[in-house]
């Protein structure tokens, strides 16, 4: 086991040598620079030449990838990320703020999403092929065919403008300094933009529950556990929900690189400063070392989480497991 | 299928607790929890505005923007402001002369004014500001070139400088009201967070956080009075949609509006009115002179399609008056009752006969032109960086199949436009430019100016070099004005760009906000400003 | 849960199949060429006109019209060629290397899982928008083919893992002993035993690739990356539409009314018997959703 982990997490590095590299033939690539970024910026009709040309020249020109990644990389293993390109200030307490503003907004839509779909698909699971079951399907084969870009859009202005249930943009009450990130009054902002990132994943997760259940049920070992007397919840917890969770335990796994993108529309739609927009903004402006930290954050942050997601599919289906194929221990 | 045996059901609570789970998480985020917590402004003394994306930074020397400066020059000033009607008003100077031709600019600066935190603004604080902007090392891309041939400054008694000037600076005040005086000329160090902006405008730096808002909190010492208006927050709203919702529902009190929002205005129980103003910005298509196929080449081909874009009809109908058509590189604003140029008419059957003059010619029926054998197609690029650029594309791409001529659109994102356009990697381009109110034609349109500088589209006539030099060197307004006459008539002659439109800006103001005026400047800018500004009406917002 | 059971048998499939056929007719109904040239019931999908900007629908244009004029019913068929041709083609595309690379880890082991496993791992932390950015800016950005490409290599990765996953289990069953002591060898172990193993899943998921495709497609066209205007397509019609949703309901509806058929096509396809047709004891459907990212 533990040479296992040993052994992934030595394979991890290659992994972020290769992608700090294709990071930075990538940002080569793109045409226009930091200079170029400013120029965009200005767009006035009068530019001093020699002060553009100092400006490229104080951005570091064309970047080589290869001995410019390993000094970076070098410098990122001390999270030394530097300064940004756009105002100047510090990159790792910047990207530190974005990435846990994404992680509240993820970690939120993920609970809501697990909550609703448990408890949608098992219902519709109990009646299944009733009028309840029926209807609800296409009820939510109808959201999880909304984009997010549009759904936002359509619930903020049904939940924030024309029943103002809640508030309609902003990650806290504007203007109130040194507020605490979770305090109380903020929950209020994230359930709008947490409730637009869930709720497609939310409808179609509920079809995969439903779907475990209903399989689950049927099988022969259920059908044992009634006889042997056991019904409602009981039922559920010990049997029907275990199975019903192996699912959902890999496609969570999946879902986490886009989560740790974070969710740029909606971020976009409610204001909410997340890394999703940050990165957008960054790269559009040419702002090379927030893209860098970025992505090197990203990586860490998803090889973490796929590792994690690996093992317990791997101790909750013993077939799976990676470190023991025969499935010989345990 | 057959349903299973409901020992689900008959266990009981589980539809109950389908409902109560969600509603229970609700319930928690509902407003009505509110712990301890550091309260917000109240909005009652609180000017709310939406910016459409977060300013780089509040330096005045290193970001001058329309976006940075709209914070910026609250916080700080400059030594001569302009109103609405472009009139100069003193600011942190009193006097000013330009003596002898323009060999020297002398200020007489204003006693008494405080800066931010302490510390009495003087003589020195310009002269370190001018030094630092002349700086070589100083990125400033745009105050640089007005300041041009600036020597050192010299402290004048009693409370004034003089700035020798050499080459002679022309009698434009425009250079006084973009450099803003810093106190001993430093800038906000944004590495260190002790460092906030500080400058002696009647609004000072409070908090910010980043990507969310900026608030700025009045100056009690201000000079010209206290503010009425205690707070300043700038919101940052990427999408424009919910900025438009915000003011609808009165949680924003100044926001930019698109045309199709103007009629949102007008319901009986709108919180908010339209202001318009003309921006001195210019919309033009780009010819590439010197792109390979030679199409633009002849004066004739660029000519015509000057003629076959129906301009009125986008200004007048796709942008529902929010934009004035374009003769040439001048607003109206900016002519100062000279005589004006008309815009080429739009004459599609004039266009289609000087393109057969010039050799396009649709030989084989197919409904586009050829000439030697190659079809007149090109692509044209365009940033999606707001709607009337993608109209223009748009429209003109249909208007010129209409003649006969086949344009690809091409999106392209807006650096790696810049970037192509500087390398002339391009054939036809949508840009825009924000003008001065003084003469910049020779930085976009001088043969000089080809190769590293603004004239991307390579265009070369020695008539309007000539033009263009002798508005540069007016030694009086009579002389400008005699000169850009003339320029706007060898434009409409040579049509070396499809000059489109002069955008309208259409900004939404809550109806609390007394005294409001808006500026060809841009939002927030010139005097009076917020600082003359109140706010009444409290019932108005949310 | 089948929606085209739900719907009534006949109606269900008529609908399903009516859409394609519609928009394969598209091009003869509007006409050829440019805009302005006369011919075809349908005004061309690239007319502009100024007189009817944003207008309901109505007898003259069936649908309504978009921002600037252009009539939406026939944006709409001709942009279902385009639309349904790159979600295809992205969802076969990344059902073919997902499932390969997979399958052949998962069946394999050793150092080939290995490999593969870090390659999937490259391919979802590299961010997108740079890889859109740069392809677009050497020029290779404009047109469906590059956009169908950059759709199923951003994708594969998840159908690899889930294919992955699946080989595993398959060959912790006996009938793998039996495949191998008959003989078979590794194309055949692949192609004829594990995947019809793992297709109920994979099937899926590829659907919902397709489902994706669909709206992703326009979300990176702002840069220049996809199909270029005028040339319309579904993601693209919702995206231009929805910032003017308070004013006008019809560019939005209609656009989303046909990506929920497809997606429900998509999705009957994938599971044909529905929910509980499946033998196996597993769900079928163990697709990741989406994230809250278009």
């Amino acid at each position: 086991m533990t040479a296992y982990l040993l052994r992934r997490v030595l394979v991890s590095i290659p992994t972020l040598a290769a992608l700090i590299t294709l990071t930075f033939l990538l940002l080569r690539s793109v045409p226009g620079d930091p200079a170029d970024a400013r120029l965009a910026e200005a767009d006035t009709a009068r530019i001093d030449r020699a002060a553009v040309e100092h400006l490229r020249s104080q951005f570091g020109g064309d970047l080589p990838p290869l001995p410019q990644a390993v000094l970076w990389a070098g410098r990122c293993l001390r999270f030394d990320f530097g300064l940004s390109f756009a105002d100047g200030a510090p990159v790792g307490a910047r990207i530190v703020r974005a990435l846990g503003a994404t992680a509240v907004l993820s970690g939120t839509a993920l609970l809501l999403m697990l909550a609703v779909s448990l408890t949608a698909g098992t219902w519709m699971a109990a009646g299944a092929g009733g009028r309840l079951d029926r209807w609800g399907g296409r009820l939510l084969l109808i959201a999880a065919s909304v984009p997010a870009s549009l759904g936002a859009v359509i619930l903020q202005r049904l939940l924030a403008v024309d029943f103002p249930l809640f508030p309609l943009h902003g990650a806290g009450p504007p203007g109130a300094a040194g507020e605490p990130f979770l305090g109380g009054l903020r929950l209020q902002y994230l359930a709008l933009p947490a409730l637009c990132v869930a709720y497609r994943g939310a409808a179609l997760y509920s079809r995969l529950v439903r779907q475990a259940v209903v399989q689950t049920l049927r099988a022969e070992f259920v059908t044992a556990a009634r006889a042997r007397g056991l019904a409602g919840p009981f039922l559920h917890l010990r049997h029907t929900l275990r199975n019903a969770l192996l699912p959902l335990i890999s496609t969570t796994a999946a879902l986490v690189p886009a989560a740790m993108a974070g969710s740029i529309v909606v971020e976009t739609i409610f204001g909410w400063p997340g890394a999703g927009r940050l990165f957008a903004d960054s790269v559009l402006g040419r702002d090379y070392p927030v893209i860098l930290a970025l992505v090197w954050a990203g990586a860490l942050l998803t090889l973490t989480s796929l590792l994690a997601a690996d093992l317990l599919l791997g101790s909750v289906d013993p077939r799976v497991r990676v470190h023991d194929p025969a499935g010989r221990q345990g | 299928m057959g349903r299973p045996p409901t020992g689900l059901t008959r266990g009981g609570g589980w539809p109950v607790l389908a409902v109560v789970q969600p509603a229970l998480f609700f319930l928690i985020v509902s407003p009505g929890c509110s712990p301890d917590l550091p309260q917000p402004p109240a909005a009652s003394e609180t000017l709310r505005i939406a910016l459409r994306a977060e300013p780089r930074g509040l330096d005045p020397i290193l970001h001058t923007s329309n976006l940075s400066r709209i914070v910026s020059a609250q916080i700080y000033e400059p030594l001569i402001d302009f109103d609405p009607q472009l009139r100069p008003v003193p600011r942190l100077a009193v006097r000013w002369e330009r003596e002898d031709g323009g060999r020297a600019w002398r200020f007489e600066l204003r006693p008494g004014v405080r800066w931010h935190g302490g510390g009495e603004m003087g003589p020195d604080d310009v002269s370190a500001t001018l030094r630092r902007v002349l700086d070589p090392l100083t990125p400033s891309l745009d105050l640089k070139p007005l300041l041009a041939g600036a020597g050192n400054p010299q402290i004048t008694l009693p409370f004034g400088i003089r700035i020798p000037f050499d080459p002679p600076a022309s009698d434009s005040l425009l250079p006084w009201w973009s450099l803003s005086i810093l106190p001993g000329g430093a800038g906000p160090d944004p590495a260190a967070a002790d460092s906030p902006p500080r400058g002696s405008g009647p609004y000072r730096f409070a908090s910010r956080r980043a990507g969310e808002w900026i608030l700025l909190e009045r100056n009690p010492d201000w000079w010209g009075g206290e503010p009425a208006i205690r707070y300043l927050l700038f919101r940052i709203f990427p999408e424009a949609l919910t900025a438009v919702r915000a003011l609808e529902l009165g949680e924003i009190d100044i926001a930019m509006l698109r045309p199709a929002d103007r009629g949102r205005a007008d319901l009986a129980q709108a919180r908010f009115r339209v202001h318009t103003v003309e921006t001195p910005s210019v919309y033009a298509v780009l010819w590439n002179l010197r792109s390979p196929g030679g199409m633009f080449a002849d004066a004739r081909v660029r000519r015509a399609l000057t003629l076959a874009l129906d301009r009125p009809a986008l200004a007048g109908r796709l942008r529902r008056g929010a934009a004035r058509v374009a003769a040439t590189l001048y607003p109206p604003l900016w002519q100062r009752g000279r005589e004006t140029v008309p815009p080429l008419p739009f004459d599609p059957g004039e266009a289609s006969r000087l393109l057969d003059e010039a050799g396009w010619r649709d030989g084989d029926g197919d409904g586009w032109r050829e000439r030697d054998g190659a079809v007149f197609s090109f692509p044209l690029l365009y940033a999606l960086e707001d709607e009337l650029r993608r109209d223009t594309a748009l429209l003109l791409q249909a208007d010129l199949a209409r003649v006969g001529v086949r344009v690809r659109l091409q999106r392209v994102e807006p650096v790696a436009l810049v970037r192509r356009l500087r390398q002339h990697d391009f054939i036809a381009a949508v840009h825009a430019w924000r003008l001065d109110p003084e003469p910049y034609g020779y930085s976009l349109l001088h043969s000089s100016q080809a190769s590293g500088g603004l004239n991307y589209g390579g265009y070369a006539d020695p008539v309007l070099d000539r033009l263009l030099e002798r508005e540069a060197a007016a030694a009086d307004p009579e002389a400008r004005a005699a000169a850009g006459l003339e320029i706007e008539k060898r434009l409409r002659q040579e049509c070396p760009m499809l000059f489109v439109c002069f955008p309208i800006s259409l900004v939404g103001v809550n109806r609390r906000v007394e005294g409001f005026s808006l500026g060809p400047l841009g939002l927030l800018q010139g005097t009076p400003g917020p600082a003359n500004w109140s706010l009444t009406m409290q019932e108005n917002i949310q | 849960m089948n929606p085209v059971r739900g719907l009534g048998r006949f109606p269900g499939i008529a609908l399903l199949c009516a859409i394609p056929a519609a928009c394969l007719l598209a091009p003869f109904l509007t006409g050829a060429g440019r805009p302005g040239m006369p011919g075809g019931l349908l005004p061309h999908p690239a007319a502009i006109d100024l007189d009817s900007i944003l207008s309901p629908p109505s007898a003259r244009h069936w649908l309504g019209t978009d921002l600037v004029g252009r009539d939406l019913l026939s944006r709409l068929l001709n942009g279902g060629r385009t639309s349904l041709t790159i979600a295809a083609g992205a969802a076969l595309l990344a059902l073919l290397i997902g499932a390969t690379l997979g399958l052949g880890a998962g069946l394999a082991g050793g150092w080939i899982d290995l490999l593969v496993g870090r390659m999937i791992e490259v391919v979802d932390c590299l961010p997108t928008l740079l890889v859109a950015l740069a392809a677009a800016g050497a020029g290779w950005g404009s047109g469906p083919v590059p956009l169908t490409l950059a759709i199923a290599l951003t994708r594969w990765g998840h159908l690899a893992r889930l294919a992955r996953v699946e080989a595993l289990r398959w060959r912790a069953t006996p009938r793998r002993d039996s495949a191998l002591a008959v003989g078979a060898g590794t194309c055949r172990l692949l192609a004829h035993h594990a995947f019809p193993a793992a297709l109920p899943i994979l099937a899926t998921a590829c659907a919902l690739v397709a489902a994706e495709a669909l709206v992703v497609e326009a979300g990176i066209g702002a840069i220049g990356f996809g199909v270029e205007p005028p040339a319309p397509t579904w993601g693209g019609l919702l995206l231009e539409a929805r910032l003017s949703i308070d004013q006008a309901w019809w560019p939005v509806v209609f656009p989303g009314v046909a990506i929920f058929v497809a997606v429900s096509a998509a999705l009957a396809l994938a599971e044909p018997g529905g929910s509980g047709g499946v033998q196996t004891a597993r769900p079928a459907g163990a697709a990741p959703p989406p994230w809250g990212s278009l």
